[in-house]
């Protein structure tokens, strides 16, 4: 498979046009940059492009590009350059994040922007392990069943890590966004 | 506070934009058009302790070769140069042996001259023939000697008389006389020349080639019969052979008899005792009283007292046993002797060359100091 077919060209651009801000997000969760987000979206579909592999269903290719992009993330946020970064760049990412997030949509409601803001940031506190859990079970909509066959995680594992970051968010959504009242997880 | 609710809002809001989904496609497709991904072997690097190792060796092996090629002219050269000087020391001393020998041994000595360097060829001043010409000669005496054996049966066919045939002499007879003087002749110089050179690797020569002999002398009433005389020595040695038998026989006369007509005392002495006591000048008197004393020393010779050596050896451990005469005694606390007794023998530690007295008793060994204070009691283990 040296070159692509015109008709495999078009497939594989609607798959990565449909997926590709999924598996954007996923990374982000997990790396907390942008730079390193889009060149882990850019490996992901590569390998699937390379990989060729026929899907049963769009389940199952979801579920492909969610494994490797997950597994792709662990990689890079285990590699020597992202160890060694300084936490405070991280920060910073998020806040140019936040920031440009907030002004998108500061016109309409400067509090919902603040409070989303806020969610996004808690969740960004998390430790990296939990993050992507938080993120698949409840942007993706996944079970844990799903997360556990996406992660090679058990699902005890993820159950517990969901729990864990549960009560690890309460203290930081108040801490961010003041929130008194009670969190529906 | 619904968190789901929340969260996908705010997660939303990290979506890419358009702009960044195309230069990530673009990208994508980009590095998808380059072709395949090399292969991990194509990508792993070079093993480069393998290539170190294998490199190593083939330099080694190249430098080995490279010098050997390099040396090999050389102990080439070497050699032949020793060669050289091994076969001129060889001819140079072939030379000086034949010279040697025929200035000592020429002329009318060959026999001396092949005796003495038999071995070697050049060394035989009157004759030069090599292992090859002998093999030959012998090879052509053998061949000649057919016709000997054959000679009989010619002789019937064909009379040897001239006169039988009629005073005429056949072609036949005439080859078989040349023949039988031809092998006569040759079968002579070969004996002569095997004799020369084989006789000549016996050690021993016999007493007729042995020039070194005195001359042959004729003793009276053998007509005819030569001796060979006595070799002609130099006069000191004739001397000295001489007065050996001379002293000899003086001595046994002495010996006898003493100067009184009495009987002597040192018969069967030896004679160079007699002759060292002579020259000092004693009388056989003094020599019979000095030899009386000494057989009167020998019977009433006594065995000596033992040594330290011999005496049993006491060894003191200090750790409540000790070692005496080769047995081991250990310590008993519970002999109390009363007094040192009379007959105690003084010996002397190995250990600390100190002098104790000891007594042993059986299996009890009591044991004092060199002022009899009792140091303790053994018993044998």
């Amino acid at each position: 498979m040296d070159t692509l077919s015109l008709s495999a060209a078009e497939c594989f651009e609607q798959v990565m046009e449909f997926y590709m801000p999924m598996v954007y997000r996923i990374a982000f969760t997990r790396l907390a940059n942008r730079g390193d987000a889009e060149d882990v979206t850019q490996e992901v579909f590569l390998r699937y492009f390379r990989a060729g592999i026929t899907y049963q269903s769009e389940e199952h290719r979801k579920a492909w590009l969610i494994r490797c992009a997950v597994n792709c993330a662990n990689s890079a946020a285990g590699s020597a350059w992202n160890r060694h970064r300084a936490a405070g760049d991280v920060l910073d990412n998020l806040s140019e994040q936040n920031g440009e997030a907030g002004y998108s949509d500061c016109e309409e409601s400067f509090e919902k922007t603040e409070r989303r803001t806020a969610v996004l940031n808690a969740v960004m506190r998390l430790p990296d392990k939990y993050r992507t859990v938080i993120h698949l079970f409840y942007f993706e909509d996944m079970s844990i069943t799903q997360i556990s066959g996406a992660t090679g995680l058990g699902e005890s594992t993820v159950k517990s890590q969901l729990s864990r970051a549960r009560k690890l968010l309460k203290p930081l959504l108040m801490e961010y966004a003041g929130y008194t009242g009670e969190v529906d997880f | 506070m619904n968190f789901k609710e929340e969260y996908k809002k705010s997660a939303d809001s990290i979506s890419p934009d358009k702009e960044a989904i195309d230069r990530m496609k673009a990208a994508v497709l980009a590095k998808a058009a380059e072709g395949p991904e090399r292969s991990a072997a194509e990508s792993r690097t070079l093993p480069l302790k393998r290539i170190a190792i294998i490199g190593g060796a083939a330099a080694a092996c190249a430098v080995i070769t490279i010098s050997a090629i390099s040396l090999l002219p050389s102990i080439r050269s070497a050699n032949d140069l020793v060669e050289e000087a091994s076969s001129s020391a060889v001819s140079m001393t072939d030379n000086a042996i034949s010279d040697s020998s025929a200035a000592n041994d020429g002329g009318d000595k060959p026999q001396m001259a092949c005796a003495g360097f038999c071995s070697e060829e050049s060394a035989c001043a009157d004759y030069d023939a090599t292992e090859t010409d002998i093999i030959e000669s012998v090879e052509m005496a053998v061949s000649a000697a057919e016709p000997f054996t054959a000679e009989p049966e010619a002789a019937e066919a064909f009379p040897a008389e001239p006169s039988a045939a009629g005073g005429q002499v056949n072609d036949y007879q005439t080859e078989q006389e040349e023949a039988h003087a031809f092998t006569a002749a040759v079968t002579a110089e070969i004996y002569e020349s095997t004799y020369e050179c084989v006789d000549t690797t016996a050690p021993v020569l016999p007493s007729q080639t042995n020039t070194d002999a005195g001359a042959a002398v004729q003793l009276p009433g053998t007509d005819g019969v030569m001796t060979a005389s006595e070799p002609d020595m130099p006069d000191e040695a004739q001397d000295d052979r001489k007065e050996e038998p001379t002293e000899l026989a003086e001595t046994e006369e002495t010996t006898e008899l003493t100067d009184d007509g009495r009987g002597n005392p040192t018969v069967g002495w030896s004679p160079d005792y007699v002759i060292e006591t002579a020259e000092i000048g004693e009388t056989l008197d003094a020599i019979s009283e000095e030899a009386t004393s000494e057989a009167g020393y020998y019977e009433t010779y006594e065995a000596p007292a033992p040594t330290e050596s011999s005496a049993p050896k006491l060894v003191l451990t200090g750790k409540g046993w000790l070692t005496y005469d080769g047995e081991r005694y250990n310590e008993d606390a519970e002999i109390i002797p009363a007094e040192p007794p009379e007959l105690i023998v003084k010996r002397q530690n190995v250990m600390d060359k100190r002098f104790y007295y000891v007594n042993l008793d059986g299996d009890i060994l009591t044991l004092y100091d060199e002022k009899m204070n009792f140091i303790g009691a053994y018993r044998k283990r």
